[in-house]
């Protein structure tokens, strides 16, 4: 079964991934709502999603090596039965819920998510902008559990796929929510939004791949309510990819390698949440929430705040 | 999907969805045609300071602020915009329609001001040289 191989996935979405924009694109212009395209945003969007399937095709190996490795110390071999299928479809997810808030917290590997929050728009294009870093983060460490408990390191990269796969129509305004149900279990448009706010009450919520339940089990789940205002806390200065795709490891450099700093402080510039300084110059999502309640007591005990 | 076909996919799809966002109008920039319109989209990035002035480019397209926090550049990114508190004296250039503002920010390392004449340029320089009184008392 070593030689096991499933089918690449999000390859294989490209094609849909681009006629939903087109079709996205169509609604907005024709129905005058439901979100908002601008050229450059959306161009860089794409294009860093295209450097995102480069970088995957280059350095996919690293990732692919390592769980191979991993694999050999395995404690069972589950198989590939459609019911295993769905369970590591199921456990991955748990995976995505913690390498993503991970992502948000500590800056390490926020250095290489940030890009796909980086615009100040959220359409289907924004589904598309994302890292071209990813290996450098370490956090396929993560999938460890998944791979010594039997799941098989192609099977885990399959269900990876498919759960970036459901990410990608959620990031869209034209639907506005989804029946209770749904929006009780899965993860949508709606709840998505709200991981995309850079309102105070919006930062460090949602991060669920495709179950929404994982948020409400961890305790960062947060309802849309007040409209969602698209972005980072400090927005980037520019629609260059490569800019928006390096800046905060450009950030990170520059911070520990300053003078007159402990070593201490260094290696917080790293890894501890983004925001963090050592002079407290900057401002964490837990001290612009503080800030915010500050100015504006009523929204003390809102969800988020 | 083998290379062959997924590359040309892509960059097909790419340059259709930027011409057709292009044809559709989406390439239009947002333009300060008020201090309010400026204030307002400066708050939304710093909300804790208290805006004091606000000198808006020719072009519309950039803008100075001055707080209580210090002086703040602001400018369009589309139909948004990007902020930043500066430290003066800040380096500047002339350009042939304008002044370039070089700021410490990888993702912003030069801003450029549209300024259509040699009075407003040298305004601006004066403010970002830290030599115009109103903008630095």
């Amino acid at each position: 079964m070593d030689n096991l191989t499933f089918p690449d996935t999000v390859q294989l979405a490209v094609p849909f991934f681009i006629l939903a924009i087109v079709l996205e694109l169509t609604w907005i212009t024709i129905k005058r709502r439901g979100g908002r395209y601008e050229t450059r945003d959306a161009m860089t969007s794409v294009l860093l999603g295209a450097g995102n399937v480069v970088t995957g095709i280059l350095l996919g190996f690293v990732a692919w090596g390592f769980y191979n490795w991993v694999w050999q110390f395995r404690f069972f071999d589950l198989g590939t039965s459609i019911p295993i299928i769905f369970i590591c479809f199921l456990l991955d997810d748990l995976r995505y819920y913690w390498v993503h808030r991970f992502g948000h917290t500590i800056r390490w590997a926020w250095a290489s998510h940030v890009v796909h929050h980086s615009s100040q728009h959220y359409n289907l294009t924004t589904a598309l902008r994302q890292t071209w870093t990813g290996e450098f983060t370490g956090l396929m460490i993560v999938s460890v559990p998944l791979l010594l408990l039997g799941f098989h390191p192609a099977m885990v990269l399959f269900v990876g796929g498919i759960n970036l796969i459901y990410q990608f129509w959620i990031h869209t305004e034209a639907i506005t929510k989804m029946p209770r149900w749904f929006e009780a279990v899965m993860n949508t448009p709606s709840h998505h939004r709200v991981h995309h706010g850079r309102n105070a009450q919006y930062l460090d919520a949602n991060y669920a791949g495709v179950l929404i339940i994982w948020d409400k089990m961890f305790g960062t789940f947060v309802p849309e309510g007040e409209k969602v205002d698209y972005g980072l806390v400090v927005n980037l200065g520019t629609f260059n990819p490569i800019r928006a795709a390096f800046h905060e490891w450009i950030g990170i450099f520059k911070d520990i390698t300053q003078p007159n700093i402990s070593m201490s402080d260094r290696f917080r510039y790293a890894f501890a949440p983004p925001g963090w300084s050592h002079d407290g110059s900057r401002d964490t999502s837990r001290i612009i929430k503080r800030k915010y309640v500050e100015r504006n007591p009523e929204a003390k005990g809102k969800p988020g705040l | 999907m083998p290379l062959h076909i997924l590359g040309p996919m892509v960059l097909i799809g790419i340059i259709s969805i930027g011409i057709l966002l292009h044809l559709l109008g989406n390439s239009k920039r947002m333009v300060f045609t008020n201090a309010d319109q400026v204030i307002d989209r400066w708050h939304r990035e710093h909300p804790e300071t208290s805006v004091e002035r606000v000198e808006i480019s020719d072009s519309g397209h950039q803008a100075l602020v001055k707080t209580d926090a210090g002086i703040g550049l602001i400018w369009v990114m589309g139909f948004d915009t990007a902020s930043r508190i500066i430290a003066l004296p800040i380096e500047t250039k002339n350009r042939q329609s304008g002044i370039s503002i070089k700021l410490n920010d990888f993702t912003a390392p030069r801003i450029k001001v549209d300024l259509n004449t040699e009075q407003n340029q040298s305004h601006w320089i004066a403010i970002l040289a830290a030599k115009e009184p109103s903008w630095t008392t």
